[in-house]
């Protein structure tokens, strides 16, 4: 079968249930919104292709179900994953404490390189705010990750967390193939032998901006 | 007078003598004889027709002779008569000379006497004269006197006409008109004054005519401004008669026994009854009141008839009664047209009600005035103005709700048109039209009602969250209970959380079902259907609501609908065909009350075989669903064809998909048994056939061994799955023999075992029984694709095997024919 693309990323979205992590892949996806909160079930996923530097990139995005019930089922998506977005939901301090959890469930099942993202959805919210930009900010700090205030409702910054944890991960990747000598995989998968030193950077000029 | 008697004598002497002659001559002839006796006797005028006879005879000599003869014999007779007298003569003159003295003497004393009395009686001719003229100028004054008296009743009546002319009352004045005219006037026409009269009397008829025309219009007029109120007193009769009112006292009788009998239920349950209660009571008492403070109006109260009758009466005095019978209709048919036609302004309830009180008001006026005046208009008549009339307020009802959305309005008009049909017919009226009307609203209105309650459930199927309903409380159970009716025993000793099995969906549509079913009974209510036909009507409403429920369920279906979405709605799907059963008590309860409890009847039964079809379409939505998933995933396959050797596991895509499938069966806990293995099932053939096609594919022009190899782990990966599937009930061997053909292939051709192959091929026991050979020769031009590259590169050594592989596929195309 002739390939269709150059790349394949596989992408995972966790977070506590109700953040609206099917919501933010509906929208990327379908560009869709869906107002009734139905709860996902297990796993599901979507699939779009993007161009990115002339390069034809197949997102493969995993949408897990964020209630306790499905949580060891789940984990099993944790170790294919190139890419992790964690979400929470900006009106429920709870779902921002969770991240340090879903934060250690990575540690303890996805790949050590895996790149990583951390958003704050449902910003379109104001009056029902519970978790500042700037704490949020903070933990993405900590634990050195890009962050992004989004709202798959009104179709804030959506693309742009994509895009650039995909533009992240081929910069990676592309950096990987020079290091291998630049043989090409057709899996899009590198092993690396060695750890490198993760570079720590974010845009703090990304941001949620309502009009 | 002597002489006179002297004369007489004769006379009669004469006639002796004749006679005694006669006797004495016989020897005349006969004949002679006869003609002297009718000279003697005969008159005058036949003396001609004597003297005729005689000539006739023609002997008038002889004739002469006997006449002669006896005009001697009577000559001698005469002598000897006055001889004998002659001394009685003269003693007679002697008398009559003494009687001359005396009566001089008479004469002379006479004269004296009259000289006396003229002198006397002088003043007495002169009274008398007096007397006369007295008399006269009596007799005169007496004439004068009575032609006055008959000249009198002429001018009092004409008096009387110009002051009832002024008075306006134009009938008495007409009936003074005509008394004058054909019986005073009549006695004294030769005066000259009685002439003027006349001619100035001529144009009062005209005027009276006027007059009355003028009072008439007036008439319409008032009874145009009363219409109104009269047909609002007429519609209010006829509420109380057909117990309008009764009935709220029977359903607030009702409500208060629905409450008694939920009187175990929560309290606020109770309240709400109660408040429907007193809020039932008082629309009855303030109809009461309504009704006796309207109790003294009538249309007799509310306009005068009067007018009508009087100018009946002057047209049938005047001669004009055809006229006027033909003025009237035209001006009632017109009055009808304007009432019938409704002003622009009809945008609101209110108007509508006034529009059909106005025409309530005008028929019963109509009615009023045939049965007092029958000559006026005619039982046709009035029919055919009803008829007319009849059909124009249908048009206009028809043009005004024929596309109405609104329910609520449908129902206010509804009850509207039925007073409006109960009265009219109380007047005898034909009203069948009308009920035709109200069929058609009914109609119209169930399926205003449909559309809305498809709408929302369309809305509810939209907003649903797809999940099951979790309670944590009591109180939740009771609730959830409450508005839908599912039992389970078992339930209730479950600790909470507690899950039902349908997400809100079902309770939301049940809930809907039932005021879908109470909106089409509010339709019905005093529509004067019986309890069973009721019952039936409803029934078939509720059959059309579910059928269109499940189209609008198929085409929802047909949406991009989620796995999640797709599995909640088959689950919920069963349970609303269990309610089917619910629904019809509850539209028993509704429409017999406690009355048809033992009643034992032929029902309309519910259908709950409508979701049998859209059923069938969410299952095949679910395979199409999965399907989709699993041509996503398979999309991402990358084979390299060329591949020198496998990786030792299975592709990564592969990986995936048996992980997908392994999570998704896992998780969808809730999805029926039998479902799950059909879907489990089809998503496994179908992998297959999608493995099956890639190896087969014209795309594909080369495979290498290590291809090959790699496609089979990726095929084992699969056959694992299938033994290890997490559906319960599916049977491994059953669920392995979806990728038997392929394995075989496989086997066949990676072992080479071509020798077995041909033996065996159309053979019932055939190791390779499920290949067929076109399909091995399709690999296994692919391979010697591949070896003509390799030899091209890697020189001669691979020619033998080149040279072998197309000595089998000769074979197997032999194999074919």
């Amino acid at each position: 079968m002739a390939k269709t693309y150059d790349y394949l990323f596989k992408l995972l979205l966790i977070g506590d249930s109700g953040v609206g992590k099917t919501c933010v892949l509906f929208r990327f996806s379908d560009d869709s919104f869906n107002n009734s909160f139905i709860s996902t079930i297990g796993i599901d996923f979507k699939i779009r292709t993007i161009e990115l530097d002339g390069k034809k990139i197949k997102l493969q995005i995993w949408d897990t179900a964020g209630q306790e019930r499905f949580r060891t089922i789940t984990t099993a998506y944790y170790r294919g994953a190139m890419g992790i977005i964690l979400v929470y939901d900006i009106t429920n301090e709870r779902s921002f404490e969770n991240i340090k959890n879903w934060i250690r469930n990575i540690e303890e099942h996805a790949a050590s390189d895996v790149e990583r993202m951390i958003i704050g959805n449902k910003c379109d919210i104001e009056e029902r705010r519970e978790v500042s930009r700037d704490r949020g900010e903070q933990l993405a700090i900590e634990y050195g990750t890009k962050f992004l205030e989004t709202s798959a409702k009104a179709n804030l910054n959506i693309d742009e967390a994509f895009f650039t944890l995909a533009r992240d991960i081929k910069s990676k990747m592309e950096q990987n193939e020079m290091r291998a000598g630049g043989s090409v995989s057709n899996t899009g998968r590198v092993n690396v032998g060695g750890s490198g030193t993760q570079k720590k950077s974010f845009f703090s000029n990304w941001s949620c901006n309502l009009l | 007078m002597p002489n006179s008697s002297s004369t007489s004598q004769p006379a009669t002497t004469g006639s002796e003598t004749a006679s005694t002659s006669y006797v004495n001559y016989v020897e005349m002839s006969a004949e002679q004889e006869y003609f002297l006796y009718e000279l003697e006797t005969t008159d005058s005028g036949s003396m001609g027709l004597v003297l005729r006879a005689i000539y006739d005879t023609g002997d008038v000599q002889s004739f002469a002779r006997a006449l002669q003869q006896r005009i001697s014999h009577y000559d001698k007779n005469i002598q000897k008569v006055c001889s004998f007298h002659y001394q009685s003569f003269v003693d007679a003159m002697q008398e009559l000379m003494k009687l001359k003295e005396q009566c001089q003497d008479i004469k002379e004393e006479t004269v004296a006497i009259d000289a006396e009395i003229q002198q006397i009686s002088q003043r007495l001719c002169q009274k008398k004269q007096e007397i006369v003229r007295y008399r006269k100028l009596m007799k005169n004054a007496k004439t004068a006197m009575d032609q006055i008296a008959v000249c009198l009743p002429v001018l009092e009546n004409y008096a009387k006409l110009q002051e009832q002319m002024s008075n306006r009352k134009y009938y008495q004045a007409l009936k003074t008109l005509e008394e004058l005219e054909h019986t005073h006037l009549a006695l004294v026409e030769k005066y000259r004054f009685t002439q003027v009269l006349a001619k100035s009397m001529a144009p009062v008829r005209l005027e009276i005519k006027e007059k009355a025309y003028s009072e008439f219009k007036d008439f319409l007029e008032n009874i145009k401004k009363v219409a109104g109120r009269i047909g609002k007193h007429a519609s209010k009769d006829t509420a109380e008669q057909h117990s309008f009112g009764v009935t709220d006292a029977e359903r607030a009788k009702k409500i208060q026994e629905e409450a008694r009998k939920n009187a175990s239920n929560v309290e606020i349950e109770v309240s709400a009854d109660g408040s429907i209660v007193k809020k039932n009571m008082s629309p009855k008492r303030n109809m009461k009141m309504q009704v006796e403070d309207d109790e003294q109006v009538s249309a007799q109260d509310l306009i005068d008839f009067t007018p009508v009758h009087r100018c009946c009466q002057i047209f049938n005095v005047l001669g004009a009664k055809e006229e006027f019978e033909q003025y009237y209709r035209q001006q009632r048919k017109e009055q009808c047209d304007l009432v019938i036609e409704p002003t622009h302004k009809m945008n609101n309830f209110k108007h509508y009600v006034e529009y059909l009180d106005e025409i309530v008001g005008f028929f019963v006026v109509e009615d009023q005035i045939l049965m007092t005046q029958s000559n006026l208009s005619t039982t046709v008549d009035k029919d055919k103005l009803w008829d007319n009339a009849l059909m124009k307020i249908r048009q206009h009802l028809d043009a005004r709700f024929g596309g109405s959305p609104d329910v609520l309005m449908m129902l206010k008009m509804k009850k509207v048109i039925l007073l409006f049909i109960l009265t009219m017919k109380s007047y005898g009226y034909a009203v069948a039209p009308l009920y035709e009307l109200l069929q058609n609203f009914r109609d119209q209105y169930n399926e205003i009602l449909v559309k809305e309650y498809c709408a929302q459930f369309e809305r509810d199927l939209e907003k649903d969250n797809y999940t099951p309903i979790t309670v944590n409380s009591e109180e939740e159970f009771r609730t959830i209970i409450r508005k839908f009716p599912f039992y389970k025993r078992s339930m209730e000793q479950e600790p909470f959380p507690r899950r039902f099995p349908f997400s809100p969906f079902v309770t939301d549509a049940y809930t809907q079902a039932k005021n879908y079913l109470i909106g089409c009974l509010k339709f019905m209510d005093n529509l004067q259907l019986n309890t069973s036909a009721v019952d039936d009507t409803v029934r078939r409403c509720a059959n059309v609501l579910l059928g269109r429920w499940a189209g609008v369920l198929k085409s929802f279906v047909h949406k991009r609908l989620s796995m999640i979405q797709l599995v909640q709605i088959t689950i919920n799907l069963g349970y609303l065909e269990k309610s089917c059963e619910s629904l019809g008590a509850f539209i028993t309860s509704k429409t017999s009350g406690e009355e048809a409890i033992g009643t034992t009847s032929h029902q309309v039964v519910l259908s709950e075989k409508v979701f049998r079809d859209v059923r069938s379409e969410v299952e095949q939505q679910i395979d199409e669903c999965m399907r989709s998933k699993v041509d996503e995933i398979i999309d991402l396959a990358n084979y390299d064809w060329e591949l020198p050797a496998a990786a030792g596991q299975a592709s990564e895509f592969i990986s995936d998909l048996i992980n997908f499938l392994q999570t998704t069966f896992t998780s969808f806990t809730n999805l029926p048994s039998g479902l799950a293995k059909h879907v489990c099932t089809q998503t496994c053939k179908h992998i297959s056939q999608s493995m099956s096609d890639f190896l087969l594919s014209p795309e594909t022009k080369c495979i290498s061994t290590g291809a090959l190899d790699q496609f089979s782990l990726d095929v084992m990966q699969c056959e694992m799955f299938t033994t290890r599937c997490p559906v319960a009930g599916v049977d491994p061997q059953t669920l392995s023999m979806t990728f038997a053909d392929l394995r075989q292939l496989l086997d066949l051709v990676m072992s080479s075992d071509w020798t077995t192959f041909n033996a065996e091929y159309g053979k019932d026991h055939a190791k390779y029984l499920r290949v067929k050979a076109s399909t091995a020769i399709v690999v296994l031009e692919k391979m010697i694709e591949f070896e003509r590259k390799s030899t091209g590169f890697f020189g001669i050594a691979k020619g033998d095997r080149k040279k072998l592989l197309d000595t089998i596929v000769r074979q197997l195309k032999l194999l074919e024919i």
